[in-house]
């Protein structure tokens, strides 16, 4: 206890020692700006900053990336409520009452509520993630190779299954990911796989390339693609009324309902990709059936239907870094890019990070903290010229994009093949988008198979040595049949599906 | 002769892909193509069922899709820029690009398609500064004018 008092305190006057206090702001404003634009999001500029960040100090890269994380929250609130457009899939719960707020001339309430209940809902969930850490750094002792080999194969196989849209594509996809980690040398006998004679791919494909051109390229050739001349698809925004102040009361005359919401949000965000957008619908389902007889106003304006999904899709963050960092486990795609950043500074997740690492760690959680606050302040001050920049017009965004990502491929290894790689996955982002294949499917499978395959060799060997008994080993039994329940869920759902369609 | 549309033409494109790591695998050791092919044989029948479903699905997934010309048309404008990039290098193809975009594709005028591609052109040139990389600068054609 005394060592993690001790890299809190240490990871605090780091934070706001100066220069270091200008990378949480510098990242909350960046991180505001590009949430702010819907599609874009902050996954892009996470994925746009890794190449920028390879080589540099952690402790820059640790603050940036914790505001990043932080910093996206209330924007995309914003411009669900003010513009009907959730900023991510997550506020699109949000979009259900607090449009209908603006629409009757009380925009400020619902963002004062929103940007109340997301600053302390993230508080609740770092609280957790810190109450945690003592506990997470002793499971991860229980863990072996076979734990870990289940716990990769869990972690795709929920992503997989719980992200949005079709099951079978999910898991296609899952497959998809998982076989491009083979491309390269393989790690036991050094044999080259799927390498088509190319020097390039010898080494296999870095993380970096692949994922600017998945989320940053696929999401700029979506906005060249389409038909829309501004970033929301609106010409113009209408002006703001009511209260900022009156909004913020809400938390404290619905007490309850904001803690059982960021409860549920920091509990849903600990399973791998469950991620913001089922936990603030729970949370709104929770809302609208713990509200009583005056269950009609929800849809049609009430505040507490922005309350609970902003609460419990901002506690998620903490809960979110609970598998992540103890783990090396990613809950969605903001999660797997966090990783990507954290082995680009040899901070591989786990015991080490989570003991000989702590501070990192710390910091992380100290500028997530900072980001989540000030977003909300920031966000309340700026609402009107943020807001302005989903009626930017597209064309005048691409160019700054395009720029970023190409040279950001280039920069990190200085090879122009990461340009020509990025922008081939930028090509698949774009149509796995198109035609609704999961990419957070895909990237967390290039995350995990890595630690994928090597487990499943030693598992293997150790099995074949008679060292270790696959069935004798209580996590990985309560893994394997996490997984089946997983795999088997879905279909027992459709069966039912067929039956009382059937019936009818 | 069944047409495909345009999903499962996606869809057979990763089916290729699964197909080719498959039959890659076969002329590699035991050892080393024990995971792939554990993988890509429960990820082949997956895809090989979705096939089977986008094939039974004349509608496209999701909203409105692009319209097909505006989708190409959008398409040539990235391929135009890698295009450009590899001979060009990222100095001179970043901010003629910008110009060209601003200009044709955006209908943005001349006096501000020209500071906005002038801007790049100077952002370029201080990232190939502040992380000591001439070769942001220098490109094939760019040597060979040079020299």
């Amino acid at each position: 206890v005394d060592s993690i008092f001790q890299a809190a305190s240490d990871s605090l006057s780091i934070v706001f020692s100066w220069p270091y206090i200008l990378y949480p702001i510098a990242g909350t404003v960046l991180s505001m700006l590009f949430a702010g634009l819907p599609g874009i999001g902050g996954v892009t500029l996470m994925a746009l900053a890794i190449p920028f960040l390879f080589g540099a100090d952690p402790i820059p890269t640790m603050l940036l990336f914790g505001s990043f994380v932080g910093g996206a929250t209330f924007m995309g609130s914003a411009t669900a409520i003010l513009l009907g457009i959730p900023g991510k899939a997550s506020n699109a719960a949000t979009v259900l009452d607090g449009h209908p707020l603006a629409a009757r001339g009380m925009a400020k309430t619902a963002l004062g509520c929103s940007a109340a209940a997301s600053a302390l809902g993230s508080t609740f969930g770092i609280l957790v993630l810190i109450l945690l850490i003592p506990v997470m750094r002793d499971a991860i002792l229980l863990f072996g190779p076979t734990e870990f080999l289940m716990l990769a194969v869990w972690g795709v196989t929920t992503v997989a299954v719980v992200t949005r849209g079709s099951v079978v594509k999910g898991l296609g996809v899952a497959g998809c990911g998982l076989l491009v980690t083979f491309i390269g040398s393989d790690p036991r006998t050094g044999e080259f796989r799927f390498t088509v004679d190319s020097i390039y791919l010898r080494d296999g494909l870095d993380f970096v390339p692949v994922f600017l051109g998945i989320f940053a390229l696929a999401e700029v050739i979506s906005m060249v693609a389409s038909s829309r001349s501004t970033i929301s698809g609106r010409g113009r925004l209408e002006e703001l009324g009511g209260s900022v102040w009156e909004g913020c009361l809400t938390i404290p005359r619905n007490l309850g309902l904001f803690f059982r919401s960021s409860i549920l949000g920091t509990l849903i965000g600990m399973i791998p990709g469950i991620g913001g957008t089922i936990a603030s619908f729970v949370a709104y389902g929770h809302a609208v059936q713990s509200s009583g007889p005056d269950k009609e106003r929800f849809g049609t304006g009430d505040i507490r239907g922005v309350l609970a999904p902003e609460a419990a899709n901002d506690a998620k963050d903490g809960g979110a870094l609970v598998p992540t960092l103890a783990f090396g486990v990613p809950g969605g795609a903001g999660t797997a890019l966090l990783l990507v950043a954290l082995t680009q500074h040899n901070l591989v997740p786990g015991r080490e990070l989570m003991t000989n690492h702590l501070d990192y760690v710390f910091l992380l959680i100290a500028s997530l903290f900072l980001s989540n606050w000030l977003t909300s302040i920031l966000g309340l001050a700026f609402v009107n010229p943020l807001a302005r920049l989903t009626v930017a017009p597209t064309h005048l965004l691409t160019p700054p994009i395009l720029l970023l990502a190409s040279v950001g491929a280039y920069l990190y290894k200085g090879r122009i093949e990461d340009v020509v790689a990025a922008y081939a996955f930028g090509f698949l982002g774009y149509f796995m988008k198109k035609h609704d294949w999961p990419r957070v499917v895909f990237v967390t499978a290039l995350v995990l198979g890595g630690m994928l395959e090597t487990n499943f060799h030693i598992s293997l060997r150790l099995i074949e040595l008679g060292r270790v008994q696959f069935w004798s080993r209580p996590i990985t039994v309560v893994l394997t049949a996490l997984t089946v329940i997983t795999l088997v869920q879905p279909l027992v759902a459709a069966i039912r599906r067929n039956g009382r369609a059937e019936n009818r | 002769m069944t047409r495909f549309g345009e999903g499962a033409r996606f869809t057979l494109l990763l089916t290729a892909f699964v197909l080719f790591v498959l039959i890659s695998s076969a002329g590699l050791g035991p050892v080393t193509r024990l995971g792939p092919v554990v993988v890509a044989v429960p990820t082949l029948a997956i895809i090989l069922f979705q096939l089977f479903r986008d094939r039974r699905s004349e509608h496209p997934p999701g909203g409105q899709p692009p319209s097909a010309g505006r989708e190409r048309s959008g398409l040539l404008w990235i391929v135009l820029l890698l295009a450009m990039l590899l001979p060009l290098g990222f100095l001179v193809a970043m901010p003629v690009y910008t110009l060209l975009f601003l200009r044709v594709r955006g209908r943005e005028s001349w006096p501000r398609s020209l500071i906005i591609a002038g801007a790049v052109g100077a952002a370029v040139y201080g990232l190939s500064v502040l992380t000591s990389k001439p070769e942001l600068i220098e490109a094939p054609l760019w040597n060979w004018l040079v020299r």
